[in-house]
């Protein structure tokens, strides 16, 4: 890692512009000590320490197969999608390494609210067709109301010409819901097989979109309604949040069986290595006690900002005044 | 000795960098001190909206504009088309629920299968001298025995996936569309000729149509098309619905669509021309449009079925009834407009009579028109001409010539033209 000098015996170096990071930079000096590295203090792990190359961990909700550019206003235009092929989409980097190539998709749009008339009268739509959507594992219906035309998640059973209704209110007595209608959560009896579910009031996060999933209604806690998921997780939501009576529609036709391993490269997935590997005690299945329920109330605080200082560069906000920028240091730039 | 930069990066240069790796990425969390300051009654102001301080980027972003965007960057209310109210336009494109939304927002209802008995009757009625000769020249003429050749649209062929698509030449569609019709409107002059009436016919090619409409809620649309050919006459041609069916038609109902408005999915746009355009001025001999023929190229347009080509053809003959009816002086008449859509093979009749301008609010539907007068629609399915016009095996193969379809055409020509077809203009 370098020599190891003794901090006590030299003075810091007499650079302007580091001035301002010097105290922090001794401080850390005086934790080195030789041949060791300083812990990383970012969450993310370092791939190679000199490279300063950082791998992002694969996350939850983080799309690698593709990327699109919704436009501004909402459209049933099929849009164009940018393959990722298993990249990070902010960082660029390789995150899952057997996603790539595939024959050419283009996005539909599904719009997930489902809210009633602006003034809270019931939202009475025609399914108009009843569409194969290949970035989905469910079938997407193109439904209007006025000149009103969009995509839904299609529910099991639905057909061209059928009616589906959104209400908007809870009334005392549960309804008795028909499998297609959208209903507040409050408002439905338990035992009700339900999806596309409302996460957050006001907000697009849906629980169970996926091809043939659906979720059950157990029962009411005051104001907030207890569902269990497909993985056995039960989920605490408020009663005004809205979702779909009836099963998720499977995608038809169905992707399994594969029958091929160029069918796989087809639909986007490159070789694995094939290497057989011995499994640890960390595979396969665990019979574990479910966690408790999840409450789900307001959506999550955005995490920090983390700022990326730079050591060899100022940022200025006015620029033209370049005069006012650093020369950069001919050495190893960050 | 001197300290040089290359001695620095020998020594404390390197230990710099990597501990910079580690210590560059400094988190801001500021919610706590928010939280912590506004605990203890303290006001918090974000810095760049007190001082009204406005971040510039680096680099300032060159936007790249496509050829011809330019105009989209003019403000909206300096383009010539602008208008404050947006209108629904349509212009050719197919209709979301097919003939049955076409029909709803021009209040029309249809009349049994097949076209009036007053056209019906004529057919074979009429022939030309050596007729099917002649149709069978003009199918091979204008689709094969053409010295255009061009590359043509690639069109899939899917019993060959995978493997190299054969590249096609051939007569362009449009070319060939064009001349098969001429040459058919030709034929059916030889006809007139010998009937005395062949100066009381105008052939005109792609003239424009343009009919607007106001619904009673003030809501635009604006129907605007160009057909391939518009066949013009100097007498309007007679009604076939007689008046007491016309006034039995406020009790029939336009096709409900409901929850769906007739409008779904039309283009609503501020940029348009608001005008009645006909295809002749009103002073003109040849002022009433007696047949429109639409073309549509049916090698690669797939989607287009018989329930769309219904729906374009009612809409393009509203248009020309329309325009019609508000070129008249009185009441009068209703106006009858004639219609075949084609793409050189199918070919699909209809008859359209004009017995209201009304259109259909967005919002109500079929509501807002109950009970009036309803516009009245004769229509057939598609036909084809014949069932295969290619060169086999290097020759050229004309196969399933129907000719019923060139007896039906003549049919619609005379309509008008006879002295019993002719309306008593007094």
């Amino acid at each position: 890692m370098g020599l190891s000098v003794p901090v006590s015996s030299r003075t810091p170096p007499d650079f302007s512009r580091v001035a301002a990071m010097l105290a922090s930079v001794t401080r850390s000096l005086q934790l080195v000590r030789l041949g060791q590295r300083a812990l990383p203090g970012a969450a993310q792990p370092l791939r190679h320490i000199s490279k300063d190359i950082r791998v992002p961990d694969p996350g939850v909700g983080v799309q690698y197969r593709y990327r699109v550019q919704l436009p501004e206003k909402y459209t049933i235009k099929r849009l164009p999608i940018q393959k990722l092929a298993g990249r990070d989409p902010e960082t660029g980097r390789v995150v899952v390494g057997t996603l790539g190539g595939g024959s050419k998709q283009k996005y539909r749009w599904v719009d997930p609210e489902r809210p009633p008339l602006s003034d809270g009268s019931p939202r009475r739509e025609r399914v108009l067709q009843l569409v194969y959507d290949a970035l989905r594992t469910c079938t997407v219906a193109l439904v209007a109301h006025g000149e009103h035309v969009r995509y839904v998640i299609a529910h099991e059973g639905m057909k061209v010409g059928d009616i589906i209704t959104t209400y908007g209110d809870i009334p005392r007595i549960p309804v008795r819901p028909a499998v297609g209608d959208a209903h507040p959560l409050g408002a439905l009896p338990a035992g009700t097989e339900v999806f596309n579910i409302q996460k957050y009031l006001g907000e697009k996060d849906r629980i169970c979109i996926n091809g043939g999933t659906y979720c059950t209604v157990l029962r009411r806690v005051g104001d907030r309604v207890i569902v269990i998921s497909p993985s056995k997780r039960q989920f605490s939501l408020r009663q005004e949040c809205t979702c779909v009576v009836g099963r998720v529609s499977m995608r038809f036709p169905s992707i399994r069986p594969i029958g091929s391993a160029q069918r796989l490269r087809w639909l986007g997935y490159r070789p694995r290595s094939g290497l057989w590997q011995r499994k640890t005690g960390r595979f396969g299945r665990k019979l574990r006690r479910p966690p408790p329920v999840r409450e789900f109330s307001v959506p999550p605080a955005p995490p920090p900002e983390v700022m990326t200082l730079s050591l060899h560069d100022v940022h200025v906000h006015n620029p033209s005044s370049q005069s006012q920028l650093v020369k950069t240091f001919r050495g190893r730039s960050n | 000795m001197r300290f040089t930069p290359v001695l620095h990066k020998h020594l404390l240069g390197r230990w710099y960098n990597d501990m910079w790796k580690q210590k560059k990425r400094v988190t801001v969390d500021n919610r706590k001190l928010k939280q912590a300051l506004e605990a203890n009654g303290k006001t918090v102001y974000d810095a760049a909206k007190l001082f009204g301080v406005q971040w510039e980027d680096r680099e300032p972003r060159v936007m790249e504009t496509a050829v011809g965007a330019e105009a989209a960057l003019v403000e909206p209310a300096r383009r010539p088309e602008h208008h404050q109210t947006a209108a629904f336009v349509y212009q050719g494109k197919n209709l979301l629920l097919g003939q049955r939304q076409a029909q709803a927002l021009t209040n029309t209802i249809q009349v049994g299968e097949g076209l009036p008995e007053q056209v019906t009757a004529l057919e074979g009625l009429e022939r030309i001298r050596n007729q099917d000769e002649l149709v069978t020249d003009v199918i091979k003429t204008s689709l094969m025995f053409d010295a255009t050749q061009e590359k043509l649209s690639k069109v899939i062929d899917v019993t060959r996936l995978g493997l190299p698509q054969p590249v096609q030449y051939g007569v362009p569609e449009l070319r060939s569309n064009r001349s098969l019709l001429s040459g058919l409107l030709s034929l059916c002059e030889r006809l007139a000729v010998r009937l005395d009436g062949f100066q009381s016919r105008l052939t005109l090619y792609r003239p424009l149509l343009s009919a607007t409409h106001v619904t009673s809620d003030g809501h635009r649309l604006l129907v605007s098309r160009r057909p391939e050919l518009a066949l013009m006459a100097d007498r309007p041609l007679p009604a076939p619905a007689p008046a007491q069916a016309v006034e039995a038609s406020r009790a029939a109902a336009a096709p409900q669509l409901e929850p769906v408005s007739p409008f779904v999915h039309l283009h609503s746009v501020h940029d348009y021309q608001w005008r009645d355009v006909a295809p002749v001025s009103a002073g003109c001999r040849h002022r009433y449009v007696h047949t429109l023929f639409l073309a549509w190229n049916g090698r690669i347009k797939k989607w287009v079925d018989d329930d769309q080509l219904g729906a374009l053809s009612v809409m393009s003959m509203h248009a020309a009834a329309v325009n019609m009816a508000r070129q008249q002086a009185g009441p009068g008449r209703p106006a009858v407009v004639q219609c075949v859509a084609t793409d050189g093979r199918l070919f699909k009749r209809s008859v359209l009579q004009l017995n209201t301008q009304a259109v259909p609010d967005p919002t109500s539907g079929e509501v807002s028109t109950r009970h009036q007068l309803k516009n009245l629609l004769w229509t057939e399915p598609a036909t084809p001409l014949y069932e295969r016009c290619a060169y086999t095996d290097g020759r050229p193969l004309l196969a399933g010539y129907n000719a019923e379809v060139f007896n039906r055409l003549l049919a619609l020509y005379m309509n008008g033209l006879l002295a019993r077809t002719v309306p008593d203009l007094n």
